[in-house]
């Protein structure tokens, strides 16, 4: 299969579950709300060492959050849901908590299981802090299926508002495709696009710098306690020395992972970025696995490009 | 003389055929009789959980008291008592309602067209707590001690209040669109009473403090989720500028009234 002149490698991507949750966080202004989001987000790239992997989801109109006022909708997946509720707590108590005029709301009110993140941080407001329970008595509204309790912090600008809990859904983590360029210049482009098209896919992030990753990893190492190690295979400075899979001509490769609230997201995510980075100077789009023996998830991608 | 009905109740009636709901008693006075002696009833509610009454119904108390689900519509004046207790479930009265509106109530939602009369999801005489949850909306005004002891809920009165509002108030959020009668929130140990009217002649207890002027977040996730429920509140108080005042001390003082600038 080949797109603009690119070749689609026949093989899948490896991915796994992981729960996921998604933070409205907004803020007074767009500048402070971009802020805010930013730095909840920070070094959450991996879980091989981040307490989760984050993102920015969106950047949403005051119309689309629950307060009216600016906001961004961030992504959080982790290992199970006491993991990922310890990484949110910590990462709202650090970096929304501080951050001028924000409050932050759960973004996924419809979901039954939870993880507590206004419920751990009221207890800053050592005795001072107010909760306020609002009801939807008739559940008439889809984004009111339960009991909603805001948190009011009492910080040095007003008050924090902080919902007490966020819901969780089963995600999916690793979805990936590797973008096998001639040289630096046309991967860099290739991969920007592929970032922009997936940023348009609702429910997946791309938590590496940029959404894209340089330094793709294999499971292991020869060095003992090391869980992982770069991925020879496509290092061209290695091309002699090791089983190497790169094409004739290809001497810069990047990765684009994405972490989804479900398969079907990650599928469109998948799609719409490999669509975008075909093209000049990409000589193959491959992906990462394992042999298929690790993760649940396989996404094939000439399967995943032919059924769009 | 008052009738006492508190057999009107959706989740009750939606079982019954019209000649059961007929021979049920109520109390007129001190003589229990049929409550077909004052209704005509037609239909049934097994399908939609639905009940619809007409007619002046003001002397006519505890309509909807304790009911758990349904709805039950008011095509007119309600008595006292109105869904005292209730746990669940939409009253919607399309007039007045007289005192004790939602008294001790436990969840679910009245909607009053009209006004209230006193006590609007108060805490019966003795008892230690109030409204415990639920929501009460009255679009237009309503008589003293609203709220009193209220424990948890909602109350929002569109239009003017009487005295002692939000009176020993425990937790819980009343929402005054018109004025605030005298000595609101007397002796409350937390709760919020958010106030939209600016009233000059306002003179809150000396045991309430100011404490700063800003703008609370809370109120816009709070304004949005109002309109929902059927609230109808200037969009421009959800982001407004707030004069925040602490009380009651002699409670604590971890409760709030928060007085609208109208800036």
């Amino acid at each position: 299969m080949r797109i603009r002149g690119t070749e689609i490698v026949d093989t899948f991507a490896e991915a796994f579950p992981m729960v996921g949750t998604r933070l409205i966080v907004t803020a007074a202004t767009p500048y402070w709300a971009d802020i805010a989001a930013r730095e909840v987000t920070g070094y959450g790239t991996s879980v091989i060492a981040c307490d989760a992997e984050c993102g920015v989801e969106a950047v949403l109109d005051p119309e689309q959050t629950p307060d009216g006022r600016p906001g961004v909708a961030c992504l959080f997946f982790g290992f199970g849901r006491e993991k990922l509720e310890e990484a949110v707590a910590n990462r709202v108590g650090q970096c929304v908590m501080t951050c001028p005029t924000t409050a932050c709301y759960d973004g996924l009110p419809e979901e039954p299981k939870t993880i507590r993140v206004g419920a751990k941080l009221r207890y800053f407001g050592d005795g001072f802090q107010i909760s306020k329970l609002l009801e939807d008595p008739l559940g008439a509204c889809d984004e009111l299926r339960r009991k909603r309790r805001l948190w009011r912090v009492p910080v040095m600008d007003g008050e924090f508002v902080c919902e007490d809990v966020a819901g969780t859904c089963k995600g999916v983590a690793g979805g990936n495709f590797l973008v096998l360029a001639e040289h630096q210049e046309a991967a860099l482009a290739a991969v920007a696009r592929a970032v922009e098209a997936i940023a348009a896919v609702p429910d997946v992030i791309t938590p590496f710098p940029g959404g894209v990753v340089r330094s793709g990893s294999k499971v292991g190492s020869k060095y003992k306690g090391l869980r992982a190690s770069t991925n020879d295979a496509y290092c061209p400075t290695l091309r002699p020395l090791v089983d190497s899979r790169l094409p004739d001509g290809v001497n810069c490769v990047y990765e684009i992972v994405i972490d989804g609230l479900s398969e079907q997201a990650v599928v469109q995510a998948m799609r719409a970025g490999i669509l975008a980075a075909c093209g000049p100077g990409v000589v193959a789009i491959s992906a990462g696995n394992y042999g298929g023996k690790l993760g649940p998830f396989h996404f094939h991608l000439r399967r995943l490009l032919s059924e769009s | 003389m008052p009738v006492e009905a508190e057999v009107v109740r959706p989740d009750r009636l939606r079982q019954l055929s019209p000649a059961e709901v007929a021979a049920l008693r109520v109390y007129h006075g001190n003589r229990s009789v049929p409550l077909g002696e004052f209704f005509d009833v037609v239909g049934s509610a097994a399908e939609d959980g639905r009940v619809v009454l007409e007619g002046d119904l003001s002397r006519v108390k505890w309509l909807g008291a304790g009911m758990t689900e349904g709805e039950l519509i008011i095509d007119g004046d309600a008595g006292m008592h109105l869904g005292a207790e209730m746990r669940g479930g939409l009253i919607e009265v399309r007039g007045n309602v007289g005192d004790w509106c939602g008294a001790e109530m436990r969840g679910g939602l009245i909607r009053v067209a009209g006004s209230a009369g006193h006590l609007v999801g108060a805490a019966y005489r003795g008892s230690q707590r109030g409204m415990r949850g639920g929501v009460i909306v009255v679009k237009g005004s309503a008589g003293n001690e609203v709220g009193s002891t209220m424990r948890r809920g909602l109350i929002v009165i569109e239009g003017d209040v009487g005295d002692f509002c939000g009176v020993s108030m425990i937790a819980g959020t009343i929402v005054v669109g018109g004025r605030l009668g005298s000595r609101p929130a007397a002796g409350m140990k937390r709760g919020t009473v958010w106030a939209l009217c600016p009233d000059p002649q306002l003179a809150l207890l000396p045991t309430f403090r100011y404490a700063c002027m800003y703008q609370p977040v809370f109120l816009r996730f709070f304004g949005r989720r109002l309109q929902t429920l059927g609230a109808s509140l200037p969009e421009a108080a959800w982001h407004g500028l707030y004069e925040r005042y602490c009380g009651d001390l002699v409670e604590g003082g971890l409760g709030e009234i928060l007085l609208w600038t109208r800036t």
